[in-house]
């Protein structure tokens, strides 16, 4: 009797844990626990009952962000570009009135990587015999500003994230395949681009062809440009301009990667302008520096004669180089997927140098900087910052 | 001229006109990388060393010797083979032919001076959609004299072919110098075989010519009286010099080759430079020959080239394939060719056309004098189409003294052909319709009696003017509008020489070209604007700064109004009125506040005046907005004056319509 009990008692429990799940479950998939949340976000929810979906609210920051009645859950949202913590919360209700609700509270950047007015950071390109030289401790570098040696108070690698801004030339020059292939490589860097990282991707011609939002989902950035197309002249030193300028006061790493052959047509603001504005950027500008298209007066136009035009492209090339970012001659646009892959090898393999200037001066001048790795390492740097 | 002033004069030449003289092998459509060296074996070095030229493969090579700055010259080797040579020598396993290819320079007494080897893998479908194979590589070679042996041979059946020729390699050290001839064809034709190591190393690249991208052949087959295109790499020395070409069969007669220099481009090699020139094939018996290029010049002996084997085909149709002894390689070029056409039909013909364009068939007449064009340019020997140009230069010159008007509808006929030869890629026939008809229109202006007359000349050079203009050839316009101008003061010839001048950077002489428009026509709202432009140029703002406030102050373009808004900020901005050029563009704003331009020129502003947050909003708000599809006022500048042009076109049309009549009473008055 005691055993025919037992059975009973081990067929009940074991009835009772196999039955149906009765209740309805809310999951966030996106955006992660403790993950920064910045400009425009993707939320995800899973949301399972057995009784059917009635609707499900999204919430952030107390705020509602919309509501489903059916799958999927998915959310964009424009969350702002202050470095903060969010709360994203999804509630869900199924047809017997039942609730349930899932929160995912996102974490602000760490301070020690944003960039402080005080602290000086400088993005560091290292290589040795050819490769990046990624052995490399704080103890190896020196940085020597205006001729005064600092003392290093940070030393990141490159996982700093980055904030990239990509202008593609989408004037005339780049009708038909050859704007089709800038963007196939644009897109690769986005696809390559790590969990923090954000970009944004500016189409210009004369003026802006097509923007995006800086953003790190990726769908944000490549959707909309099946529809992108060519044609116009080239305001390059207009959006080279609005490029530093929108990178300004981001959250990263600010990186410019600039697509075009070069050649402005009709920019309002001269080169002399951008100069300007690149020497009180912190951003490093990379050139992918396209050959210049077979047609008649590619190099002339009523703002700019031939040697203007080539004195131009040379500045270019200056303000490349003293960004610490570099110019890549490409043979095709064809090649432009595998330099963006470069450049982001590249800047995966920077070391992030932080120092607080001595003396502060504060006097608007110019202040060279040089950076210094041991010998047989090649090192690549800003040259220098206006000291405001 | 020295050398270094005309090596200075080509370089800024060759920048100025954006033109590539070479590309890179990754602009090509198709290019395969070796998989790595082959295996010498003895038998194949037995085979190179005392083998005679020939074998089931068809090969043949081009060694181009390149000074790289050291005691040994870069001597680039293109070996040639044929898709139909390379698949029929079997070897094919799963759809692919592997193959082996070696090249040997041997120096005095059989030594081997240099090896390259490569082995390939190239796949049937890729093998196939081609004419046939271009393998690059290398020797490095000290100057001498050496004979050439290359061996292709499939790695599984072992069938190969081998090509034997003797080979210099000068010093090139001297301040003259000339190289084998490169015949040229286009790229996409082959498949390209790249080293291992990568191009870098095999030095030449596409060359790049108006109608694309061209490797040089390794044994071309030509026709007879076809007119074809080459390279010639050289040091010319000190002008003047001039050119040669013959070709030269196995008994040592020799037959000249009219040869034509299209281009003069810096080389990429040192103190290299490129000719690119148009040699006409003259009309021989089919067989082998060997092409020369002679340099010379009245200063010194004369310079010749290393000769380039050819085979000339005199048939009347086009061989794809030119069979040889031993071996087969691909013709130079695959093109239906035309019969020689008759001198005696020239006269006939282009009269034919012109009657045709009396009698109101424009199209017909066109449609002939192409036919006519084409034929002569195609024909053997080269002088025919010098003697084509003579006998319609001679009759128009005969219609001319019987009416001027005459002359209006054929100059039309002509020019517009300029743009139908450029659509087919003909450049020769293009440029030979653009100094035909430049030479009308002169003929026109100096004839032209009758204010009536010269309006209608000016009208012609305008039109011409406006061509070149467009076409990017901002120096032969200025000559034409000048004259245009000098023959009737209107206001498109002086819009278009101030447009022709300002893109050559004469900015002096493009202000006086505006204020000449504007003289002709005060209420010219775009040559108010591009005088102001030009006076800022010049920084006689004082001079400026008035016509900008009357432009914005008058109903003007809302694009010339604009682009006057942004002048006088960037005078202000210049004169440090900051507040003032920011003050400036609100009021454009106020007016256009679409206008992208004017919303980031303020943005920059507000930046300089130390309003960073409101500058950095401006410009976000600017990419939010994207405007793409308007054409920018700055764009418009930009834009050569068409609308003017257009019109002086239209009204030419129109008054050579009227002139038919006349064309046909003096054709009839010279008779048959």
């Amino acid at each position: 009797m005691r055993t025919l009990a037992l059975c009973l008692v081990i067929c009940l429990v074991a009835l009772s844990a196999s039955a149906p799940v009765l209740a309805i479950e809310v999951a966030i998939r996106k955006p992660a626990f403790g993950e920064p949340a910045l400009g425009v976000v993707e939320l995800i929810a899973e949301v399972s009952s057995p009784r059917g979906i009635s609707s499900v609210e999204a919430f952030v920051d107390g705020r509602s962000a919309g509501r489903l009645e059916a799958p999927p859950f998915r959310w964009t949202l424009e969350v702002g570009e202050e470095n903060v913590q969010h709360r994203f919360e999804v509630v869900a209700e199924d047809a017997a009135g039942e609730t349930a609700r899932d929160v995912v509270i996102t974490a602000a950047i760490r301070v020690d990587q944003e960039i402080d007015v005080e602290l000086q950071q400088l993005y560091v390109t290292v290589r040795r015999g050819g490769a990046a030289a990624h052995d490399l401790e704080r103890g190896d570098f020196t940085v020597v500003d205006d001729g005064v040696e600092q003392e290093l108070v940070t030393f990141e690698r490159g996982d700093v994230p980055l904030v990239a801004l990509i202008l593609i030339d989408a004037s005339d020059s780049m009708r038909g395949e050859r704007l089709a292939l800038a963007l196939a490589g644009a897109e690769s860097f986005v696809e390559q681009m790590a969990r923090l990282d954000q970009a944004m991707l500016l189409l210009f011609a004369d003026a802006v062809a097509h923007a995006t939002p800086f953003t790190g989902f990726r769908q944000v950035l490549t959707s909309g440009l099946e529809r992108a197309t060519a044609g116009g002249g080239t305001a390059l030193s207009d959006h080279l301009y609005a490029a530093l300028k929108l990178l300004e006061g981001r959250q990263g790493r600010p990186v410019v990667i600039l697509l075009s052959d070069g050649v402005d047509t009709t920019s309002v603001l001269d080169f002399d302008d951008v100069e300007w504005a690149a020497r009180r950027s912190q951003a490093l500008v990379y050139w992918l520096r396209l050959r210049l298209a077979e047609r008649p007066g590619a190099f002339s136009s009523a703002w700019r004669d031939g040697a203007g035009h080539r004195r131009q492209l040379a500045r270019l090339e200056e303000l490349v180089r003293r960004s610490g970012g570099r110019t890549l001659k490409l043979g095709g646009v064809g090649d432009a997927t595998p330099a963006f892959r470069e450049i982001l090898e590249e800047l995966r393999g920077q070391v992030v140098l932080g120092y607080y200037p001595q003396p502060r001066r504060n006097d608007g001048r110019w202040r060279r900087v040089k950076v210094k790795a041991g010998p047989g390492v090649e090192v690549r740097a800003r040259e220098g910052y206006v000291d405001y | 001229m020295n050398r270094r002033v005309l090596a200075l004069l080509l370089l800024s030449a060759a920048a100025a006109g954006a033109q590539e003289t070479f590309v890179d092998w990754t602009e090509l459509a198709d290019v395969l990388v070796a998989d790595g060296p082959a295996v010498v074996r003895l038998p194949t070095a037995a085979l190179i060393l005392n083998g005679q030229p020939g074998g089931a493969i068809g090969v043949a090579a081009l060694a181009t010797p390149l000074p790289l700055g050291g005691a040994k010259l870069r001597v680039s080797v293109m070996v040639q083979i044929d898709a139909a040579a390379l698949a029929a020598g079997g070897g094919a396993v799963g759809g692919a032919t592997g193959l082996d290819v070696y090249v040997y320079a041997l120096g005095p007494g059989d030594m081997v001076a240099d090896v390259a080897t490569q082995s390939l893998t190239v796949e049937a479908a890729r093998r196939d959609a081609k004419r046939g194979l271009k393998v690059l590589t290398a020797l490095d070679l000290a100057p001498g004299e050496y004979s050439l042996r290359v061996l292709a041979s499939h790695r599984d059946s072992g069938a190969g072919g081998l090509d034997v020729q003797a080979f210099a390699v000068p010093a090139l050290d001297g301040e003259r110098a000339i190289l084998t001839p490169w015949l040229l064809e286009p790229a996409e034709l082959w498949l390209v075989a790249l080293p291992p190591g990568g191009a870098a190393q095999v030095q030449i690249r596409p060359v790049v010519d108006a109608s694309g991208l061209k490797l040089p052949a390794a044994r071309p087959a030509l026709a007879a009286g076809e007119t074809v295109a080459a390279c010639l790499l050289v040091r010319p020395g000190p002008p003047p010099w001039k050119l040669r070409a013959w070709l030269e069969d196995r008994a040592g007669v020799r037959a000249e080759a009219p040869l034509d220099l299209r281009e003069h481009r810096l080389a990429p090699w040192l103190g290299l430079e490129m000719l690119l020139v148009s040699l006409r094939v003259p009309d021989l018996p089919t067989g082998a020959y060997s092409l020369q290029v002679s340099l010379e010049s009245s200063e010194a002996e004369a310079l010749v080239s290393p000769p380039l084997a050819v085979d000339v085909d005199a048939a009347d149709a086009a061989p794809s394939i030119v069979v040889l002894p031993g071996a087969e390689v691909s013709a130079y070029v695959n093109r239906p060719r035309r019969r020689v056409l008759p001198r005696d039909d020239l006269s006939t013909r282009y009269r034919q056309a012109l009657q045709q364009l009396a009698e109101g068939d424009a199209a017909a007449a066109r449609e002939m004098l192409i036919d006519l064009e084409e034929r002569a340019d195609r024909s053997a020997p080269g002088a025919i189409f010098k003697e084509l140009e003579d006998i319609q230069w001679r009759l128009l010159s005969e219609l001319s003294e019987r009416s001027w008007s005459a002359l209006l509808p054929v100059t039309l006929l002509h020019a517009d052909l300029t743009a139908e030869y450029r659509r087919r890629g003909a450049a020769a026939l293009a440029e030979h319709s653009t100094r035909f008809s430049r030479r009308l229109a002169a003929t026109l202006a100096r004839r032209a009696g009758t204010p009536g007359e010269r309006a209608d000349a000016a009208r012609a050079l305008i039109d011409l003017a406006g061509r070149l203009l467009a076409a990017g050839r901002s120096g032969e316009s200025v000559e034409l509008f000048e004259l245009a101008l000098e023959l009737d003061a209107a206001s498109a010839a002086a819009l278009g020489l101030a447009v022709s001048l300002e893109r050559l950077g004469r900015y002096p002489a493009a202000v006086a070209a505006l204020e000449r428009l504007v003289e002709i026509d005060p209420a010219h709202a775009e040559g108010r604007l591009r005088l102001a432009l030009n006076l800022g140029r010049l920084g006689k703002t004082g001079r400026s700064r008035p016509l900008l406030e009357s432009l914005i102050a008058d109903v003007t373009p809302q694009w010339v109004a604009v682009l006057a808004f942004q002048e006088m900020a960037r005078i202000a901005m210049r004169e440090n009125r900051l507040e003032a050029a920011i003050a400036a563009l609100g009021m454009a704003l106020e007016r256009w506040p679409e206008q992208p331009g004017l919303r980031l020129q303020r943005a920059y502003l507000l930046d300089r005046a130390g309003r960073a947050i409101e500058a950095r909003s401006l410009v976000a708000r600017l990419v939010a907005s994207p405007n793409g599809a308007a054409e920018a006022p700055r764009e418009r500048y930009n834009r050569w004056p068409e609308g003017a042009v257009e019109a002086a076109r239209r009204e030419l049309a129109a008054r050579a319509e009227r002139r038919r009549a006349e064309l046909a009473q003096a054709l009839a008055a010279g008779g048959p």
